[in-house]
């Protein structure tokens, strides 16, 4: 299975990392590489298999839905790359 | 075999408890209660010799030295006032540096959270605290969990400490080499492919990978959720097992925690016993230097009254593969946050970086904060659950996993416990496996299914090879149902008492 230097283009897009000069070829090889590991699973005799949806077989958990104390606004802050106020400041998203 | 250099440690057993150095928890807890040594002197003594090795070893990424203090001496007035809290009251244990702990910076060893400050406490270190543990410091890590040797720290490679030319597993690697160089009492680590028992096999110490849901993850920086479980290293057997005891228990901070699982334990004598071998675990690959000393281990169990049986897991080679599959998918999605926008690190404008919208921010702050490891994982996960790709790799992936589940049902309905090598080889040198990602991901193959199945197993130490094999240990894997923790940890305190000479303290430091 090789992938193209194309599909790790979009791939790293739909990611959002940003591919340094030298890395798409790099990432080419290795992922194909990678992939043609991984293509042994057609061989894998899965017919009649259920597929297992959670391995200690719990169902969905839930909670009632009430007000509880969240985190200090101030320790939330000391993240913040970029901040003004109590708010986290982000380069602008409209135009 | 490598022999262009000297080595710099030399391995040595150690008597039980003959300083403050290669105390397991049970001996310092003794010493403590016996009043021989306050948790002070203790501590000291455990931050001294983290001075003097990290620096050769650098098993810690951040030490925590007047958290600890502090934490000693709260222990040494508890002692006085016979107000003790558990068996680690005043022992010094390392954390890997993937659990949140309140106030102080926590990177899971990337340098996207290089001034990361936790602004709570993961469960497993609430635990800790409230049995009065000295948390000493964050241990070294592959970047988020993601490599086999902890060369994958954007840091720096924690060396093993029986030969610092090679590395020491990983990717808990930092916690398996803390333990090993008696720079912590113990450590909690985090498994998701294999991540607590392939370096403490590398290292000559205990890891146990507890059942999947037994220990909160709250807290855990989440790489794989589906597989991710926390787990104690530790010099013993019965380290392990106190260290399991605390962190254990049922957590509605994180859903896939279990509740009653006690009822559950077969409490059997080691003679009525089956083990089984599967004969897919000594397979091509394996370093016959590693083969001989698990045979040993199997005549150990046999002179314990075990009965030994050869079994087969048919789709065991299948394993590797469709974790690659699934852990990375589930890589992709957990990784997301990390944006540049709530925390972490953000690039900014300068005149190196044109970062003009909030698409530049993501792209560059995720450039630049990832190692190359976790790029990789990030787009193969992607890649493997994107349109058109997700039923050819995803979902097979995931119908594999239910016949390597089926696998074990069917094997467990035969045996108790199922017994192998915990890694192929023992410590490989640093740079060896690096620039083959896929020779690297070979380290876990016997680890994986584990994971995949969410069953508990522990790597034990079981031998070292021979002088010119560069006297290095391996450990037996011990595999057990879901569940079973208690009986596991059992059998491995019984194997381990019975035989006392492979009861390796640390490797002579000079």
């Amino acid at each position: 299975m090789e992938l193209s230097k194309n599909d790790v283009l979009h791939v790293a897009e739909l990611v959002r990392i940003e591919l340094k000069a030298d890395e798409g070829e790099k990432f080419v090889g290795e992922l194909s590489k990678i992939l043609n590991h991984i293509d042994e699973l057609k061989l894998a005799k899965i017919d009649n298999i259920e597929t297992i949806e959670q391995i200690s077989n719990l169902e969905n958990i839930t909670r009632k839905d009430d007000v509880v104390k969240g985190l200090p606004i101030a320790k939330i802050l000391q993240n913040l790359p970029e901040s003004q106020g109590n708010f986290i400041k982000v380069k602008k998203i409209f135009e | 075999m490598d022999t262009k250099y000297e080595k710099t440690y030399l391995p040595r057993r150690v008597k039980a408890g003959e300083n403050t150095k290669s105390l397991t928890i049970k001996e310092a807890s003794e010493k403590l209660n016996k009043g021989e040594i306050t948790s002070l002197k203790l501590t000291q003594d455990y931050l001294d010799r983290i001075k003097k090795l990290n620096p050769k070893i650098n098993a810690y990424i951040l030490v925590l030295e007047d958290i600890a203090i502090k934490s000693a001496k709260a222990s040494d007035e508890r002692r006085k006032n016979k107000k003790v809290l558990s068996p680690i009251d005043g022992i010094p244990i390392a954390i890997k540096d993937n659990m949140a702990m309140d106030g102080t910076i926590t990177t899971a060893a990337s340098k996207i959270l290089e001034n990361f400050v936790a602004p709570y406490d993961a469960t497993v270190i609430s635990k800790l605290k409230n049995a009065g543990a000295v948390i000493i410091g964050k241990t070294n890590m592959d970047e988020f969990a993601m490599g086999s040797s902890t060369e994958n720290s954007a840091f720096y490679p924690t060396k093993n400490p029986w030969d610092i030319k090679r590395v020491p597993g990983g990717s808990s690697g930092g916690s398996a080499a803390s333990v090993a160089a008696d720079m912590s009492v113990a450590a909690l680590g985090s498994d998701t492919g294999g991540s607590i028992r392939q370096p403490a096999s590398l290292c000559g110490v205990v890891g146990f990978k507890p059942t999947y849901g037994l220990v909160s993850r709250y807290g855990l920086f989440a790489m794989a959720s589906s597989l991710d479980q926390i787990g104690p290293i530790t010099k013993t057997a019965g380290d392990a097992e106190i260290l399991f005891n605390i962190i254990a228990g049922y957590d509605e901070k994180d859903s896939t925690s279990i509740k009653n699982h006690e009822l559950r334990i077969k409490n059997k004598e080691s003679k009525d016993i089956t083990i089984g071998i599967p004969k897919e675990y000594f397979a091509q690959g394996l370093d016959p230097k590693v083969n001989d000393i698990i045979q040993k281990s199997i005549n150990t169990l046999k002179k314990l009254g075990a009965k030994i049986i050869d079994i087969s897991l048919p789709n065991s080679h299948f394993a590797l593969s469709c974790y690659y599959i699934i852990m990375p998918v589930e890589v992709s999605s957990n990784l997301a946050r990390y944006d540049g926008v709530k925390y972490g690190y953000r690039e900014v404008k300068s005149i190196k970086s044109k970062v003009e919208s909030l698409l530049d921010v993501y792209l560059k702050s995720r450039a630049n904060g990832f190692g190359a490891e976790s790029k990789r994982r990030i787009m193969l996960g992607a890649y493997a659950s994107s349109a058109g790709y997700i039923g050819k790799f995803y979902n097979q992936a995931q119908k594999v996993k239910a016949l390597i589940v089926q696998d074990f049902n069917e094997a467990f309905k035969k045996v108790d416990f199922i017994i192998g090598p915990v890694s192929p080889t023992t410590a490989f040198p640093l740079g060896e496996k690096t620039s083959d990602p896929l020779k690297m991901y070979l380290s876990d193959i016997y680890t994986i299914s584990v994971n995949l199945a969410g069953l508990p197993a522990i790597s034990v130490p079981a031998g070292f090879t021979d002088k010119n094999a560069g006297e290095l240990p391996a450990g037996l894997h011990i595999i057990g149902q879901q569940f079973s923790d208690k009986d596991l940890l059992k059998l491995a305190i019984e194997f381990e008492g019975s035989s006392p000479e492979l009861r390796v303290k640390s490797p002579d430091i000079s």
